[in-house]
């Protein structure tokens, strides 16, 4: 019986290592269209309203949700504390400390290009900038759609067989 | 009678051709080598303890 | 004697997965007979201890010299191994090494047969007076 029950327990612990690896694609998935959604709302909120900064991360935590949402409330945050940090240095912060935060390297390399334009240039080049990012993380959503059902499919299947395969050698 | 080595191979081998299968259709072919690899290695560790102790036998039994 | 139904159980067990897995991994269908031919033979050459003890007391009783049944012994372990790694060489489909075992194995087996070869001889000597 308790033979059985470990056998259980290792093929369950592998298959969760499987399944966490497929949930880290779903979220990165989920999180790269809240960040597509958030530059949309970047873009909205500087040409009608030319929202300064630090208010523009405070909208922008409050419209995102998860983890997103997080990374913009903790980019307003730094802003409230250090009013002279420029934005990209806040993002790239924010970036290295939100907890939960499943971007690909392309996609953190976007934000902090943005970082680098915000503040700096006039409307018409900020709006470029935040294009040129949606452009780049619209790409990185593709990709990732495309091979989203197969990786989340082999990340499982593999989690379970080599639980299984362990179970089997130590049985 | 060891039926539940036969098993044990038996599981390791259908195990290893769905992970194979699995990791070339996702495009890594050098991990699906080294993963039957890795497979091959075990069971050949078990067969070669059993052809061993087959051999020790026959060297007892027949006065080697 | 019911190691005969086990050992037959146990080799049907094994042709029917070896058919399973060699669609997708003939590497461990040949691993699977071999596992499957070495626990059978296992099980049966056990059973040939008292055989054996048997042969040992008719040579005692017939004062027959040791030198007389160790390489006929010999020569059934030759020949029995050479069988059986021969024929995983053809299973494999290597049949070049399935036949330089079998070679080496003829050679091998009358290598062991040299000292009773040797006894017939003085035997042979000592009848003719020589």
């Amino acid at each position: 019986m308790l033979r059985i029950l470990g056998l259980a327990m290792i093929v369950t612990a592998s298959s969760a290592v499987g399944f966490g690896f497929a949930g880290g694609i779903r979220r990165q998935w989920v999180q790269l269209s809240a960040l597509l959604g958030a530059l949309g709302c970047m873009k909205s909120e500087i040409l009608c309203r030319l929202t300064p900064i630090p208010e523009l991360f405070s909208v922008l935590a409050d419209y995102s949700e998860g983890a997103v949402g997080e990374l913009f409330a903790r980019c307003a945050a730094a802003c409230r504390q250090n009013r002279c940090s420029p934005p990209s240095a806040v993002i790239k912060d924010a970036l290295a400390g939100t907890p939960g935060l499943c971007l690909g390297p392309d996609a953190r390399r976007a934000l902090l290009e943005l970082g680098m334009a915000l503040g700096k240039f006039d409307m018409e080049g900020q709006c470029r900038a935040i294009g040129l990012a949606e452009a780049r993380l619209q790409r990185e959503l593709e990709l990732l759609g495309q091979s989203r059902r197969a990786r989340c499919r082999s990340y499982e299947t593999i989690g379970v067989c080599a639980g299984l395969a362990i179970a089997v050698l130590l049985v | 009678m060891e039926i539940d080595l036969v098993f044990k191979i038996a599981a390791v081998g259908i195990i290893v051709s769905i992970l194979n299968q699995v990791l070339v259709r996702s495009g890594r072919e050098e991990q699906a080598t080294m993963t039957t690899l890795a497979g091959l290695v075990v069971v050949l560790m078990i067969v070669v303890q059993r052809i061993a102790d087959l051999f020790a036998l026959v060297k007892a039994l027949f006065q080697f | 004697m019911e190691q005969i139904f086990e050992i037959a159980a146990l080799a049907a067990l094994g042709a029917v997965l070896c058919v399973s897995v060699r669609r997708t991994s003939p590497e461990y269908a040949l691993a699977l007979s071999a596992v499957c031919c070495v626990c059978a033979l296992g099980c049966a050459a056990r059973l040939l201890s008292p055989v054996l003890s048997f042969l040992r007391q008719l040579q005692q009783m017939s004062g027959m010299s040791a030198a007389v049944l160790s390489p006929l012994l010999k020569t059934v372990a030759i020949g029995f191994l050479t069988q059986l790694s021969g024929s995983f060489c053809q299973e494999a489909g290597e049949q070049a090494l399935a036949k330089a075992v079998e070679l080496c194995g003829t050679l091998l087996a009358v290598y062991a047969s040299l000292p009773l070869a040797s006894a017939v001889l003085e035997l042979l000597r000592e009848m003719l007076g020589g």
